[in-house]
């Protein structure tokens, strides 16, 4: 029996390199987490998602994502549902901090077993974040997203389309009081 | 999709080595480090937290160590993910060099499907352990490690903070199927 059809526990941080998410595919491809370094964000006011299974029912407790060598403008991470209606969202935040994690608390935002998106936005390309840059296409393939124009996460994302940019960021959510 | 390489039944009865390198762990949070090497313990009396979950119900019925050098004493330990002690070895002198040290549990301990924490802590830095020196510590954060100080022998109730330390050890459970 399969881990979803299970029901096993999530771990305590979820991101796009989550096995839950593009875990597997990153890691195939050669990207995975520790793969990652600084890098730009790539287009301002862009919002990309990244689809996660939950195996189960999450409680999130903060939003976070780790800053780059450089820092600059607002920052915005959101969780949006299977049909991209946000469930929460950090709201617009000044990055801060070079090469460091930075976190926003989502309350005790639940989250139900199935396809969610973890989504990130930012309003200039000052910003950088550690990251990688997976062939866009692949990770397209994969499900991941993007709608442009939207800073901060909108309440909707229902019209965004395949992925275009190489980039993967580190960044999401977390169950615990800390990282 | 499932991680094991074999289903229950084959393994049913079997012994097997699970540590936080698995897709039970950090890899399953996209991490892949790099080679292991020894290298001395982060800080005497320093506990080390690993989040792992199981794909099929275990019995656990010794934790190990990777030594490289072992010196003074080593407790290793399992929590669940509110930071509940659920069994340990308590403190044991470290013994065998670069070996797998095997570390019988006072009786057996069931897991399933949920969320738990391996715990490593020993009481000197004299001591080296095969380990993963991860350059970026945020990236173990990212995977859900944590650390506390002043923890050995291992609380029966953890206090753990963010980690600082850019170590993994290579540690772990031996398991058989739970019956």
């Amino acid at each position: 029996m399969s881990l979803w059809e299970r029901g096993l526990r999530p771990l305590p941080v979820l991101t796009p390199f989550s096995v839950e998410a593009l875990g597997i595919f990153l890691i195939g491809q050669g990207f995975n987490l520790s793969a990652a370094g600084s890098g730009a964000y790539p287009v301002a006011s862009r919002l990309f998602l990244y689809p996660l299974v939950l195996p189960r029912r999450y409680v999130a407790a903060s939003y976070w994502w780790l800053n780059g060598a450089a820092v600059g403008g607002n920052v915005d991470v959101a969780v949006y549902d299977r049909l991209l209606n946000r469930l929460g969202h950090a709201g617009s935040t000044a990055q801060a901090g070079i090469s460091a994690l930075q976190a926003v608390s989502a309350g005790s935002l639940v989250l139900d077993p199935g396809l969610v998106y973890l989504g990130i936005t930012v309003d200039n390309t000052t910003a950088t974040f550690f990251r990688t840059a997976p062939t866009a296409g692949g990770i397209a393939s994969r499900g991941a997203l993007l709608l442009a124009s939207s800073f901060p996460a909108p309440s909707s994302a229902a019209g965004a389309s395949a992925l275009t940019s190489a980039y993967v960021p580190v960044f999401g959510v977390t169950e615990r009081s800390f990282l | 999709m499932g991680f094991w390489p074999q289903r229950p039944e084959q393994v049913s009865g079997e012994l097997l080595y699970l540590t936080p390198f698995g897709p039970e762990g950090v890899f399953g949070a996209g991490l892949v480090p790099g080679g292991m090497g020894a290298g001395a313990w982060v800080a005497a009396n320093k506990a080390l937290y690993v989040p792992v979950r199981f794909e099929h119900p275990l019995r656990v019925t010794r934790l190990f160590v990777h030594n490289g050098t072992p010196s003074g004493n080593v407790d290793l330990g399992v929590y669940d993910r509110t930071w509940r002690r659920l069994a340990h070895t308590g403190s044991t002198a470290g013994s065998g060099s670069s070996a797998l040290q095997l570390v019988a549990l006072g009786a057996p301990l069931d897991l399933d499907g949920e969320l738990y924490y391996l715990a490593c802590a020993w009481d000197n830095t004299t001591a080296t352990v095969n380990r993963s020196n991860v350059s970026t510590v945020a990236f173990l954060q990212a995977a859900g490690c944590a650390e506390e100080a002043s923890a050995f022998p291992l609380p029966a109730t953890a206090t753990p903070v963010a980690i600082t330390a850019g170590y993994l050890p290579n540690f772990g459970c031996a398991v058989r199927q739970a019956p």
